[in-house]
């Protein structure tokens, strides 16, 4: 079941049952009163356990949560962990040496000041400083994460972002898939990179990438049609 | 919390790549300087000048004082520049003491108010005793690069469009007449002075900048916010419609020699001309439609 909430509605849940309450989700510690917190699509799923009530909103601030996949970009070394930013102005997250594939005290990471990092978000407690890892923690493998050499970084909104990577019936990969071939790491903290083998393609998928943020799925094809028509048409003049 | 705008090194090397290339992230060509939009409040001398994503607000205002002792002839005239958390979290609230804050109140500072742009001798009602003071307050609501020339736009425009309460002199004594009593006075401007701000950078290595024989530097008119963060070298141009040149700043940065130079002016004195023309049309419009009165007093007629 999905309907618009704002902020302060009453929802209904099966009282009766246990609800789990996911993101924009607030539950008054007196009262018990479940309200949202933030404007967007109510979702209400049953799980194993009971009910679990989530609000799906768009927003530019990205607060870290457990096993979201980010972004990031070194901003710090220290003798144990790097201190990464994933998105500017907010509290940096931490990166320890040990959680890359096959770390130990011996083998150390190489990455410096500036590079693009993809990783999961292992802690996020309110008070405390979040943490990432460049690994599956459960088989120690690579498994994608890790170093993003060269490419682009496209910044959209968080929403766009997450429909970007989980809604598997988003259309704008498979258009752009077209027209190049390329590589993406898309981080729900609104952070898109993007990797092709020419500048002019990479341009042309920032752009559109750019564009269609906010623009409805139907617009899609023409937006990147036209983005990459204009590249090319820029190298014969 | 970091104060700072993060780029990766990923992300600068393609944007210089891509300069190479000839492209702009934006789609512009490198001496295209963004549109701007000029929209007028509802007061005299109330204006907001947008130029691509950066907005900037500038409102003049006036009152009667005292001029300076030294300067018994003229009224007073102060531009003050204010940067707010507003424009983007790299601004901080209350401290204006940032380099780029001060550089870029110095410049609004020295392209219109030290080439008098506005005619101060004539805010002068009684010679050393009273003046019109003229303040403009600019607010810098959105940033997204050009803030020096947005400005500029906004300090010129809102003079232009500004009107001060008429007065009579009685001696000593002076009346003010309310605006509805008596039709407002359009401020004294000499010339519209237009910013042009080019950015520079590097292609090649800085050895090869400074000993290399050839001039590879690339040149951007009107960087937007991305470009402005990896940029190695900037440079205002001032100039009005007279072909003069009001002020060249370039406070460090890369080298570059007199050609490039006189490149970059010819260049502003185009996008000068086409500004100067779209303010001047967008004040003559405005005031024409807050003209109420002119139809009902002009004694032309159909004849």
């Amino acid at each position: 079941m999905t309907s618009l909430v704002i902020p302060g509605d009453r929802i209904s849940v099966d009282p009766e049952r246990p609800v789990q309450l996911g993101p924009g989700m607030y539950c008054d510690p007196r009262t018990q009163d479940i309200v949202p917190v933030n404007a967007g699509v109510l979702h209400i799923s049953e799980s194993k356990r009971g009910q679990t009530v989530y609000v799906d909103y768009d927003s530019k601030r990205y607060t870290p949560a457990v096993g979201d996949l980010v972004v990031g970009v070194i901003t710090g070394a220290f003798a144990d962990s790097y201190r990464v930013s994933l998105a500017s102005f907010s509290t940096p997250v931490s990166l320890s040496y040990m959680a890359f594939p096959n770390a130990s005290k011996k083998n150390r990471p190489t990455l410096v000041i500036g590079d693009l990092v993809y990783a999961r978000v292992c802690t996020a407690e309110k008070e405390l400083e979040a943490e990432i890892e460049c690994m599956d923690s459960t088989t120690g493998s690579e498994s994608g994460f890790g170093l993003l050499e060269n490419g682009t970084v496209v910044e959209v909104t968080l929403g766009f972002a997450r429909h970007l990577l989980f809604d598997d019936a988003f259309p704008l990969l498979r258009l752009l898939a077209q027209h190049c071939k390329f590589e993406i790491a898309i981080g729900v903290n609104g952070k898109i990179w993007i990797k092709t083998e020419e500048v002019k393609d990479t341009i042309a998928c920032y752009r559109s990438i750019k564009d269609c943020c906010g623009k409805p799925q139907e617009a899609f094809e023409e937006i990147i049609k036209q983005h990459f028509k204009t590249v090319t048409n820029t190298v014969e003049e | 919390m970091a104060k700072d705008i993060e780029v990766s090194t990923a992300e600068s090397q393609f944007i210089l790549e891509a300069l190479k290339q000839n492209y702009r992230l934006d789609g512009r060509s490198f001496e295209q300087f963004r549109d701007v939009k000029i929209t007028f409040g509802e007061e005299l001398g109330d204006v907001l000048v947008e130029l691509g994503r950066t907005k900037v607000h500038c409102k003049i205002s006036s009152s009667i004082t005292e001029p300076y002792e030294d300067r018994p002839f003229e009224g007073l005239f102060f531009i003050s520049t204010e940067s707010t958390p507003m424009a983007g979290p790299q601004f901080e609230s209350g401290n204006n003491t940032g380099e780029d804050e001060v550089l870029i109140s110095r410049i609004i500072e020295k392209a219109v108010r030290r080439s008098g742009a506005l005619d101060i001798e004539g805010l002068c009602i009684v010679a050393g005793s009273k003046c019109w003071a003229v303040r403009a307050s600019v607010h810098f609501l959105d940033c997204d690069g050009g803030f020096v020339d947005a400005s500029c736009i906004a300090v010129m425009t809102a003079l232009l469009h500004y009107r001060k309460p008429d007065i009579t002199v009685h001696g000593e004594k002076i009346i003010v007449h309310p605006v509805d009593e008596r039709e407002p006075v359009a401020l004294g401007i000499l010339h519209i002075p237009v910013c042009v701000t080019s950015s520079f950078f590097n292609p090649v290595d800085a050895e090869q900048n400074i000993k290399g024989e050839e001039n590879s530097e690339i040149v951007l008119v009107d960087a937007t916010l991305k470009e402005e963060l990896l940029r190695e070298g900037v440079l205002t141009v001032t100039l009005n419609k007279n072909r003069e040149v009001v002020q060249v700043s370039k406070a460090g940065g890369l080298p570059m020699d007199a050609m490039t130079l006189m490149e970059c002016c010819h260049r502003a004195y185009d996008i000068t001309e086409r500004i100067t023309d779209q303010i001047l049309a967008a004040v003559k419009e405005d005031i024409a439609k807050r003209d109420k009165y002119s139809a009902i007093l002009s004694s032309e007629n159909a004849r």
